[in-house]
């Protein structure tokens, strides 16, 4: 699973298919985007004529003493005579020009500074509301990937990618479509503008911007692999720090901390190598392209000083007019102007490389963030779904057949009834499908063959939703949040009251430890409940699922750490809370399983026995043999 | 961060100013084993800003000498130049103006080659930064850059991201070190979050600070210097005014740097927390996700996630504000000392003191002052994050750990002897002050299985963890072969001892890995029959690959039982003269648990066997059993006679469990 998962390359096809992936989102917004292209390119061309006039004025007028064109001179407020078509400029009106276009380009500068910083923000407010869109579908669809997919890889793993990847998304439409996108542009802008200083010029250019292109190609692989196999490396390691410190009793109890810290110690090394690596090649690419723009510029440098002492005639004077460059011979402005097209040119490619390896890296992320995308959740509500019935008779189980892996049934034809009203015990060794038959109840998978149904309606034709909020468990592993007690009890139902809290943890026999507690029902556990001893644990756990006053309530392995006197306390009260409802108990427990309505008896995926216990008895089939173990004396 | 994993121990977080110099000095104290990659930096910047100080002039030969075509006199005499362009100017007497071009532009060429086109933009290779934990502290662990580019540049870059990484590297290894050896109470009292987080993403910063505090504040006052310098040297004469400007620019941008840089950390902080609140949501959201579902929270856990989305797009949306506008204040007022720049220099153009190959040079000057003193100014806000940090990693150093040796060494102990194992009016409290135990005292030794019975939340596991000194009793003593536990040696106590606990700890691992954490040297035929005896070995020989079957996220595609059963093959693999076994079997069926005991105890002479039970068929075959109620020992004998009393509590628990109710 995880190996498709990371075959996304940011080659075309990639490329495509992250396109495709986020058009719908991107296209919701694509006014605003067009809108955003249109402004950089307006604002640029602007920025490029206040360049020209700035190296025109100072360079030419206010340094070789050349007069104004009439537009210069309209621009500065300066009058005609004295300025425009004279010989030279006197040296009073040099630093008369020279005052006024300081003045004048202080306040476009001001003006253009702004108007870049309104920009920017507009991109940022446009790229939010895609990736709002993006972000809820993408962990919604990671929240509904099932059982099927979370028990193969590990906590850490899982958590270090999703978030890391998550994040990324943010990024993502930015590097890899806007920006790519906007610096093209502008490139091709100062193409065309070079064009117009000589046409030598543009082919250079491009001849660069072709080697660098290849460059980039080619180094794009090396770059990849790093960046997995630094993420990959991160991974473990994050992971081995976690279950160290989760698992911290049994290191110690086997006085595992030195070799666990020599783990720790080579995992780490090898993540930081792969960082290392990667960085190092990213940073030698980013060096080489920046050497090769600097040759382009230095090549520019020659022929331009060739084309000003040659006093060559400038190749589209007419169409720089346009930019406020009014010159029809090459000159030291000129030679300028040029330079800062070029620099302008460099630095905008040297942006898109930097971006295209950014990507390189996001690449590996987004493999997954684009699956996670496209996913369809395993369980999904029908398209008409009808109303959750009533549970006035039950719960069925009709020839259910069910495998994690398609090769490994752990149910095969499951046949089982729990009844309205009835406490039914399931029994069985453990391995043989007790716990997956309850995730079957609760849509957690859904069956291969068969079908799950409660009062005759099968399970795939309610709301998920819906079916959850009837069906209430209290697991064999007490998951317990890192919040206070009352917030793990209320977790499902916000909603609940004090009054209805406290009636639950009454039936659950744990209202008197939790008021031993320091703070109460606002006691703050710890992670995992760290503070509690198990058996606590297991009471809140029964409690939290009873909180919900569900019609269905499942009981796996509830009272496994319970002392005897408190387990027959809950069960007594249970049975007075099961009236009306449908109470399906997993246990190995001899003294619990004797109490209940109804015994099913597992085997091998499948059950071999059901009825009561002394119905069950007069047989001398599997129950018996197992009644016989639990009690045999020993000795 | 700290305000989520705010935890019990670390309840003083606030930081003074001189609590900041303390952690700033423990900090550098890292830098010292790395003193040769220190060193080799130094040298490289020193070689670097040499190198980049000629680059700007060369940019005024092409304009003065090539386009206006000035001829170069004898030695460079009458023109602006540096001292160290002397050598350049005298060689170039003479050449017309492309052959001074093309000689001019083949020099660079050559210096870019070693350095680029140093100054402006540093060479970094910072990988795409989310608004999450993670993605920042990845980065900051291979934290680099260098002033240059080129051939120099790259090996700079090198050397400062091995340099970070070795910091780190360090940091974190005698952190982790430290807080696995931390005692039990603490770690529980602490979230393993906590410690995680401590790891994984407060490390980093101890590199930070010792980057931000020695090379970095030495980077810019040597490039300060060196521009100020050439500046006074060249133009002092001339156009005074220009030096005055350049003085002015430094001054005024210290100053005015560090409130704006004050606002903006302000206002990134409270991006930060709502960043890491989303990802909080997120882990949370994924690590229970077995909960989440079967609690019918998907939906509530969606709104909140996309709640916790929304705020954090609104703050990172004022963060860019915040950030543009310092950018938009700094350019402009970068804008007024340019301007006055271009005011100075061109009217000295129009007086003929200047020329027009001095604009770029004195502009580039002024930038690289200018931006300069901009990040120095902001060095010490920078860092408070830093320091928030290292006070983090500092506190957990800090913390207690266990003893590896006993304070007063006594004489060892001979495992191979007869144990006996005494508790003598023992008494715990937890540090929050909850008494767990109260003058118990019972004995037990090889030979003998001892059961601990009684109602949940009655202490017996607090009991069980003495025995291998996680815990220490508060009162009373206990005692193997008559030496205080206290006396011996706490490694060699834990080898002696398998300890099975009541929720399986099981790592991401194959199989064969987890079962040797017990017993390293174990070989499979050993692990087979440890495995056979726990009921295990039927399910290791039907995974894909057996033994070496990788096992995920805590023992993901087993069974709960099957989990518990392998912690139980690893307790026994220790092969350890005392074995002690934590509600073993609550996750067994009972053909498996009879089998257990049964093997159990047919190996019982060579070990003193402890075990927490419920199950009554484990008990009554217990040579002793204590019975504990709310901490204190209510009852012991065997079965027999703790039965003969009709009005006892373990009569009463026997009762109760055989018949129901």
């Amino acid at each position: 699973m995880t190996a498709e998962v990371d075959a996304l390359r940011l080659d075309l096809k990639g490329l495509g298919r992250i396109y495709v992936a986020t058009w719908p989102y991107l296209f919701a917004q694509i006014g605003h985007f067009l809108a955003l292209l249109a402004l950089n390119l307006l604002l640029l061309g602007f920025g490029t004529a206040v360049g020209f006039l700035g190296f025109d004025v100072l360079m030419d007028s206010v340094g070789r003493a050349e007069p104004l064109s009439a537009m210069q001179a309209g621009v500065m407020l300066l009058p005609e005579p004295g300025y425009v078509g004279v010989e030279a400029l006197s040296e009073a009106a040099r630093l008369e020009v020279l005052f006024r276009f300081l003045i004048v380009s202080a306040v476009i500068i001001v003006t253009t500074t702004s108007a870049f910083t309104l920009l920017a923000m507009y991109k940022v407010w446009i790229l939010q509301r895609v990736n709002q869109g993006l972000r809820v579908t993408m962990v919604r669809n990671a929240e509904d990937l099932s059982l099927r997919f979370h028990s193969r890889t590990s906590a850490g793993d899982g958590i270090y990618r999703v978030f890391q990847d998550s994040a990324m998304v943010t990024a993502v439409v930015d590097h890899v479509v806007v920006q790519p996108v906007i610096a093209i542009a502008m490139m091709a802008l100062q193409i065309a503008v070079a064009t117009l200083f000589s046409p030598y010029f543009a082919f250079l250019m491009l001849l660069a911007g072709v080697v660098v292109v290849a460059l980039a190609l080619v180094v794009t692989p090396r770059l990849r692999t790093w960046s997995q196999a630094a993420r990959r490396a991160n991974a473990e390691l994050f992971t081995r720090v976690q279950e160290t410190f989760q698992g911290i009793q049994a290191i110690k109890a086997y006085g595992f901390e030195g070799a666990s810290l020599r783990r720790f110690r080579d995992e780490s090394t090898t993540a930081l190598d792969t960082a290392f690596a990667l960085r190092r090649d990213f940073a030698t690419l980013k060096v080489v392209v920046s050497y090769l723009l600097a040759l382009l510029l230095f090549a520019t440098d020659y022929l331009a000083t060739r084309y000003v002492l040659e006093e060559g005639a400038v190749f589209g004077a007419s169409l720089l007019v346009l930019f406020g460059m009014s010159v029809t011979q090459w000159t030291v402005a000129v030679h300028q102007a040029r330079a800062s097209r070029i620099g302008a040119f460099a630095l905008h490619f040297e942006e898109l490389v930097r971006v295209w390896c950014y990507a390189q890296d996001m690449a590996v992320g987004l493999g997954r963030a684009f699956w996670l995308l496209a996913q369809q959740p395993e369980v999904s509500d029908p398209a008409e779904p009808v109303d959750f019935p009533a549970v006035r008779e039950g719960v069925r189980f009709s020839g259910v057949g069910f495998g994690y892996a398609s090769d490994l049934p752990v149910l095969r034809s499951f046949d089982f009834a729990a009844r309205t009203g009835e406490v039914t015990a399931l029994v069985g060794e453990s391995g043989t499908g007790k716990s997956t038959a309850m995730a079957l109840l609760l849509r957690l998978f859904d069956p291969d063959d068969g079908s799950v149904a409660i009062d005759g309606v099968d399970l795939r034709s309610v709301r998920v939703a819906d079916l959850r909020e009837h069906v209430a468990i209290a697991l064999q592993e007490n998951v317990l949040f890192p919040t206070s007690i009352a917030d793990n009890l209320r977790y499902a139902t916000p909603s609940t009251t004090d009054a209805e809290i406290r009636e639950a943890t009454d039936v659950a026999c744990a209202t008197q430890f939790i008021e031993a507690l320091p703070d109460g029902f606002e006691t703050v556990l710890g992670v995992g409940g760290a503070l509690l001893s198990t058996g606590q644990k297991q009471r809140l756990s029964i409690a939290r699922a009873l909180v919900r006053g569900a019609p269905v309530l499942v009981l796996d392995e509830p009272t496994a750490s319970l002392d005897a006197e408190t387990e027959r306390q809950v069960f007594a009260n249970l049975r007075t809370w099961a009236v009306g409802r449908v109470v399906i108990v997993i246990t190995h427990r001899m003294s619990t399983i004797r109490t209940a309505d109804r015994i099913a008896v597992l085997a091998d995926g499948g059950v071999v026995e059901s009825g009561t216990h002394d119905e069950l008895m007069t047989r001398l089939g599997p129950y018996r043999d197992l009644v016989a173990t639990a009690e045999a004396p020993h000795g | 961060m700290a305000e989520i994993y705010h935890d019990r121990l670390d309840v003083r977080t606030a930081l003074t100013g001189g609590d900041v110099v303390g952690l700033f000095r423990r900090a550098l104290g890292y830098l010292w084993p790395q003193r040769r990659l220190f060193a080799a930096r130094v040298g490289l910047m020193v070689l670097i800003y040499g190198l980049g100080l000629p680059l700007p002039w060369f940019l005024k030969v092409l304009i003065d000498h090539g386009v206006m075509q000035q001829a170069i006199p004898p030695g460079g005499e009458g023109l602006l130049y540096p001292v160290f362009m002397h050598g350049f100017l005298d060689s170039a007497t003479g050449m017309d103006p492309l052959t001074v071009t093309v000689y001019a532009l083949a020099v660079l060429a050559v210096l870019f080659l070693f350095v680029g086109y140093s100054g402006n933009t540093l060479l970094e290779a910072n990988l795409a930064e989310g608004a999450d934990v993670a993605t920042r502290s990845e980065n900051k662990i291979s934290a680099g850059s260098s002033a240059a580019h080129g051939l120099i540049g790259l090996l700079d870059l090198c050397l400062a991201i091995r340099l970070s990484q070795r910091i780190t590297h360090h940091v974190r290894g005698v952190l982790f070190s430290r807080l696995s050896r931390q005692p039990l109470t603490s770690l529980n009292l602490q979230r393993s979050g906590d410690a995680m987080f401590r790891v994984m993403h407060d490390a980093p910063s101890i590199a930070g600070i010792c980057h931000a505090l020695t090379l970095s504040p030495l980077a810019m006052v040597v490039s300060v210097g060196a521009n100020l310098w050439v500046l006074t040297a060249v133009y002092g004469g001339v156009a005074p005014e220009l030096v005055w400007i350049g003085f002015s620019a430094v001054g005024l941008t210290l100053v005015a740097t560090s409130p704006l840089a004050r606002w903006a950390r302000r206002v990134s902080q409270a991006s930060r927390a709502s960043g890491s609140a989303t990802t909080d949501e997120l882990e949370e959201g994924f690590r229970n996700v077995a909960a989440v579902q079967s609690l019918g929270g998907s939906e509530r856990q969606r709104e909140q996630f996309a709640t916790a989305s929304r705020e954090s797009f609104r703050q990172s949306l004022l963060l860019v504000w915040v950030a543009n506008a310092v950018e938009w204040i700094a350019e402009n007022v970068h804008l007024v000392f340019a301007t006055a720049g271009f005011w100075v220099i061109f009217t000295g153009i129009v007086r003929g003191d200047l020329t027009l190959g001095d604009t770029p040079v004195v502009l580039r000057m002024y930038s690289l002052l200018y931006e300069t003193a901009m990040q120095f100014g902001r060095i010490w806000i920078d860092q408070q994050d830093n320091a928030a940090a290292a006070r983090r990693v500092f506190f957990s150093m800090d913390h207690e750990v266990e003893p590896s040796a006993p304070s007063r060494p006594k004489a060892e102990l001979r495992w191979s002897d007869l144990l006996m194992l005494r508790f003598d009016g023992v008494g715990f409290r937890y540090p929050d002050g909850r008494r767990a135990l109260d003058a118990v005292s019972f004995e037990a030794s090889t030979g003998q299985t001892l059961a601990i019975v009684g109602p949940s939340g009655a202490g017996k596991t607090t009991l069980a963890q003495m025995t291998p000194k996680f815990l220490h009793p508060t009162e009373g003593r206990i005692t193997l072969n008559g030496v205080d536990l206290a006396d011996l040696d706490t490694a060699a106590l834990r080898r002696a001892v398998a300890y099975v606990f009541q929720e399986h700890q099981l790592l991401t691992d194959t199989v064969a890995a987890n079962l040797r954490i017990a017993n390293p040297e174990a070989a499979i035929a050993d692990m087979e029959s440890a495995c056979r005896l726990a009921g295990a070995l039927d399910f290791v020989h039907a995974m894909p690959d057996g033994f070496a079957s990788r096992i995920g996220r805590g023992g993901g595609a087993l069974s709960t039982g099957q989990k518990q059963r392998l912690s139980i093959a690893r307790g026994l693999l220790r092969g350890a003269p005392i074995l002690i076994l934590d509600e073993p079997t609550a996750a067994l069926d009972p053909e498996t648990e009879r089998a257990l005991l049964v093997s159990l105890s047919a190996s019982r002479e060579d070990r003193l066997t402890i075990v927490i039970a419920h199950r009554l068929s484990t008990i009554e075959r217990a040579d002793r059993i204590v019975y504990l109620d709310q901490g204190r020992v209510v009852e012991t004998g065997n079965h027999a006679e703790l039965m003969s009393n009709p009005n006892g509590a373990y009569r009463r628990f026997v009762d109760l469990q055989a018949y129901g109710s």
